[in-house]
């Protein structure tokens, strides 16, 4: 066997059956390894506000971001969201809305530049889902439509 | 000492820089691509920014959802790892306009030596030896033959305007030179409409050799010995070795390096980790060929000879602190190699090999170190390059250390795809490596003369069949 590198030997009796393997079991090691605990695949979120010192790593805050079920209009950015042009002014959107490829939904500030963001769709508003001045990512859900 | 840091980069360098903020107790903030939402460097960091879709362009490689990110994250400071942006000029300016500390050199320096012409001027004013050139354009065949017979032959004619190799023409004496330069200058004119050309000495087979500096923002400049980049294939270094194997290599010649390198680097003010990149001949003769103003890839292997970690030296540069004592007073110590293990097929003209690792378990042991992002289960992306992880290797001797290596290789197990593993294992056996007898020619040499090798096996093994048939027809 270890002339020719054999790692495995199998024999069953009566009708016969020979098994035979080379080289390292890798399916063995496979199955051994879709047993194991998987390390959990949850990307660790975005800060809302600075953490005191001293705290424990900040958890998944479960709580300030709703799950959408329906169709969202999505973060084509990285910046802060504000729901309206300026702090005296009226929001730009609300729930029940409709909205057009062109509508202005919200504004992203992204390096002291305020940018509009477009619906890019056509639907009617159901939910805002974050809340105003908060951090945004890319691809981030901000309003969930009909 | 920085609060927080941003790391601009993925992979098995975003993992490294993310350890090094660890043990300097530092927040980390990881930005990443929909491509990367399951990598370890996002896993691992304390927060973790979504920057785009999967393309380079349109994640890693834009300075403003990167510096977006640094401001809602609130960090002080941006590591940029290697490649994307961390020789990016503008992105570090921009770093330095919104107050964000960059962890490297500054814009200007950074722009000084990225570009070629600019770097060599800098490099021959503080007395380092560059590649002998023509000063400018060599106006006809009378001024070229002048200017070969001071450099010595070989020489390479090399267009003005040329790129990709085009309008470049080596020329091995007096007899050819006439015709290498008509050469090269009409392959100019036609390529890029502009078919001036001048002369630079040509290196024959060189050794990679790079020298490692560190330099504080106090003024204190010490570099921490050599790298032997030299084996390569296609320009990309795939076996690099601490120190330099290299018969030439000798003591008196690594001071003048080091040296060299110094005196550099104090004569643009440098701040932080760089490396210089020379070509040295078979005689000793060194050349400089250019800076880069970043880590480099095979940075480990300098760290485990000089018993320091270069990643947290460069955050505590950049926070203000002097030169460590340990990094200063550290002498060399045992021999180390390093192995970049590629998601390729080497027997297949080293095609990419994306796709899932069904089973990933790394070497482990003595003197075994693996730099890597990659797990069982892990899907290997197609939009980045192929660098799956990093074998790097430490041991008393040369010997131990290449005995050590292949041991290591042949401990790695990645299932599911091709590695460059086999390749490299295979290389290490050669007699030429054992005797530290390579240069920059030599992988696709050996790539060359193992094909033509293959082929020949291939031509007698049809021989052997149709004489096995022709006898048995006979029967």
């Amino acid at each position: 066997m270890e002339e020719k590198n054999l790692t495995h030997f199998k024999l069953e009796r009566e009708g016969v059956k020979i098994e035979l393997r080379r080289g390292m079991d890798a399916d063995a090691i496979a199955a051994a390894i879709a047993r194991m605990p998987m390390p959990a695949y949850a990307p660790a979120p975005v800060a809302a506000a600075p953490a005191p010192a001293g705290v424990a790593p900040i958890a998944g805050d479960a709580a300030a971001a709703p799950v959408a079920g329906g169709p969202t209009i999505n973060c084509p950015m990285v910046g802060t969201f504000y729901i309206a042009s300026g702090p005296d002014e009226p929001p730009l959107i609300k729930v029940g809305d409709p909205v057009d490829e062109d509508t202005t939904v919200c504004i992203v500030e992204a390096m002291k530049v305020m940018n509009e963001i477009k619906a890019e769709t056509r639907g009617v508003i159901k939910r805002v889902l974050i809340s105003d001045a908060s951090p945004v990512q890319f691809g981030e859900p901000l309003f969930e439509l009909e | 000492m920085f609060r927080k840091v941003l790391v601009a980069n993925r992979g098995e360098i975003a993992l490294r820089v993310i350890r090094a903020c660890k043990e300097l107790d530092v927040r980390t903030v990881a930005v990443y691509s929909e491509a990367d939402n399951d990598s370890m460097h996002v896993q691992l960091a304390d927060e973790a920014i979504c920057i785009g879709p999967g393309p380079s362009s349109e994640s890693y490689l834009r300075p403003n959802r990167i510096i977006s990110a640094a401001e809602i994250a609130n960090v002080d400071a941006i590591h940029p790892g290697y490649g994307f942006l961390s020789e990016n000029a503008e992105f570090a300016e921009i770093c330095a306009s919104c107050k964000i500390k960059f962890i490297g050199p500054s814009a200007e320096t950074i722009s000084l030596m990225g570009d070629k012409n600019s770097a060599r001027a800098t490099a021959k004013a503080a007395g380092v030896p560059v590649t002998p050139g023509s000063d400018g354009i060599v106006p006809d065949i009378k001024a070229a033959t002048k200017i070969a017979e001071e450099f010595g032959y070989p020489i390479m004619v090399k267009a003005t305007a040329g790129g990709g190799g085009k309008g470049m023409r080596p020329v091995y004496n007096e007899a050819s030179l006439a015709s290498g330069f008509q050469a090269a200058s009409n392959e100019a004119l036609k390529a890029f409409g502009n078919g001036d050309c001048y002369i630079e000495k040509l290196v024959l087979d060189p050794h990679h050799i790079e020298f490692q500096i560190v330099a504080d923002s106090l003024g204190n400049v010490i570099h921490l010995g050599e790298r032997d980049c030299s084996l390569q294939r296609r320009n990309q270094k795939i076996i690099e070795e601490c120190p330099s194997p290299a018969p030439m290599m000798t003591d008196d010649l690594r001071e003048r390096m080091g040296k060299a390198s110094v005196d550099l680097v104090k004569s643009i003010g440098y701040e932080n980790c760089g490396t210089i990149e020379y070509l040295v001949d078979a005689e000793g003769n060194f050349y400089f060929m250019e800076m880069n103003t970043r880590i480099q890839v095979e940075h480990p292997i300098t760290e485990e000879v000089h018993g320091c970690d270069l990643i947290k030296e460069q955050i505590r540069i950049a926070a203000g602190e002097p030169l460590s004592e340990h990094v200063v007073n550290s002498s060399p110590r045992h021999h180390a190699i390093e192995c970049r293990i590629n998601a390729e097929d080497p027997y297949r003209d080293f095609m990419p090999s994306p796709g899932k690792i069904d089973l990933f378990y790394a070497p482990g042991g003595r003197g075994v170190r693996v730099d890597t992002h990659v797990l069982s289960g892990y899907e290997v992306p197609p939009y980045y390059d192929s660098m799956i992880a990093k074998l790097i290797v430490t041991g008393a001797t040369r010997e131990i250390a290449i005995a050590r290596m292949r041991r290591a290789l042949n401990e790695f197990y990645i299932e599911g795809i091709k590695t460059t593993i086999p390749f490299q294992d295979a290389i290490l056996q050669t007699a030429d490596f054992r005797d530290g007898k390579y240069n920059i020619s030599w992988v696709e040499n050996y790539i060359a003369q193992e094909a033509a090798l293959a082929k020949e096996a291939k031509a007698l093994k049809k021989k052997a069949k149709k004489k096995k048939s022709k006898r048995t027809k006979g029967a």
